[in-house]
């Protein structure tokens, strides 16, 4: 079933240096993926699983968010470059200053009361989605002494079908800490990683306004597609 | 070339848990489960998504103790499971049988009767590893 030979764009399950798959990676042989699941559609979701200003993440306060407001927008596609249409896209990212507004996340930088930092939208007929929202800060963590995570924006996507289904994180161009960063570098292929970064994308920036990222995410191939 | 997986990390309750679906439509049978590392100790921040085309679709986060619920359909057999979670770079995929599992792949796929309901845990790692299907 692999459209494309070469390196597998996916991370292993253990990279050592990503020090919790260590203990969480499964070790025993994986079993084949049953051939029904090669067909089996995905959830399909409908206006109803989004709530009035899920797309734009700065409309969720009293009052604007604090940070440099960004439009993050791009195309769902799959292998064959199909779109897919009408595909649930559901993003969590940290506030301009690295935080979390999560109970566990301890970093010692401030919470914005008017940010929370989710958002979800669906695909329209040709695959396009966008969001508003504000720029993510960098933000340390524990894996190893002085671990920062490169500014990201975790994302969920469903596709047509159920082995479609794809969480991962976009990132920013040029960011210092990519050589450091063990989770963007568990991802082995340079090429592969290459799509995890999005582009700065003048033409979808307002003017006076936002600058604008470009982020395409391309699913496996739709199985049960010609 | 796809877009590669990387892992949800430990707040991904913030964006995929904003909403609880975790009953499924005509749910009456409890599920109760656990997500465990290969040390035995609670996975607290992951996410378990169940999916049967003709019964639906549900997901979870853990709680504290790593525990999970659901409510399931009586006549539902099987569902497509998926885990996320920090330190998983790539989601585990297996199966949940309800009991007694006829046709299942390995025998950690099968739920077991606990009171009122079904016991369904996910060793992600070590000597009760649950069996898990590559993607």
């Amino acid at each position: 079933m692999t459209a494309v030979p070469g390196l597998d764009p996916d991370p292993p399950y253990l990279y050592p240096d990503y020090v919790a798959t260590r203990t969480r990676a499964p070790r025993r042989p994986l079993l084949p993926l049953p051939e029904e699941l090669h067909s089996l559609e995905a959830p399909v979701f409908g206006e109803d699983a989004l709530d009035p200003n899920d797309a734009d993440l700065t409309a969720h306060g009293e009052g604007p968010p604090l940070g440099e407001r960004i439009i993050v927008s791009g195309r769902l596609v799959d292998e064959d470059g199909r779109p897919i249409p009408n595909a649930l896209i559901e993003i969590w990212q940290a506030n301009a200053a690295g935080r979390y507004r999560h109970e566990v996340d301890r970093h010692p930088a401030p919470l914005d009361p008017n940010f929370t930092g989710a958002g979800r939208t669906l695909t329209d007929a040709d695959g396009r989605y966008r969001f508003l929202t504000i720029k993510p800060g960098a933000y340390p963590w524990k894996n190893h002494p002085n671990a920062w995570r490169p500014a990201h924006i975790h994302f969920s996507v469903f596709g047509r079908a159920f082995t479609q289904r794809l969480v991962t994180q976009m990132y920013f161009p040029g960011d210092p800490l990519f050589p450091y960063d063990p989770i963007f570098n568990s991802v082995r292929d340079p090429a592969a990683r290459e799509l995890l970064v999005a582009a700065f994308d003048l033409e979808a920036t307002e003017p006076e306004w936002a600058l604008a990222y470009r982020f395409d995410i391309v699913l496996r191939r739709t199985p049960f597609e010609p | 070339m796809r877009t590669p997986s990387q892992t949800a990390g430990p707040f991904l309750s913030i964006g995929l848990a904003r909403r609880v679906q975790n009953e499924l439509p005509g749910g009456s049978v409890p599920l109760r489960g656990y997500v465990w590392d290969g040390e035995g100790r609670p996975v607290d921040d992951a996410l378990v998504e169940l999916w049967n085309p003709a019964f639906g679709f549900a997901r979870c986060p853990t709680d504290a103790e790593g525990g999970f619920t659901f409510l399931l359909p009586p006549a539902a057999r099987r569902f497509e499971v998926m885990v996320f979670a920090r330190g998983l770079l790539k989601p585990v995929l297996t199966r949940l049988y309800a009991p007694p599992g006829e046709g299942a792949e390995d025998p950690t796929m099968v739920a077991r009767p606990e009171g009122d309901g079904l016991r369904f845990d996910v060793h992600l790692q070590g000597e009760r590893e649950t069996a898990f299907f590559e993607l």
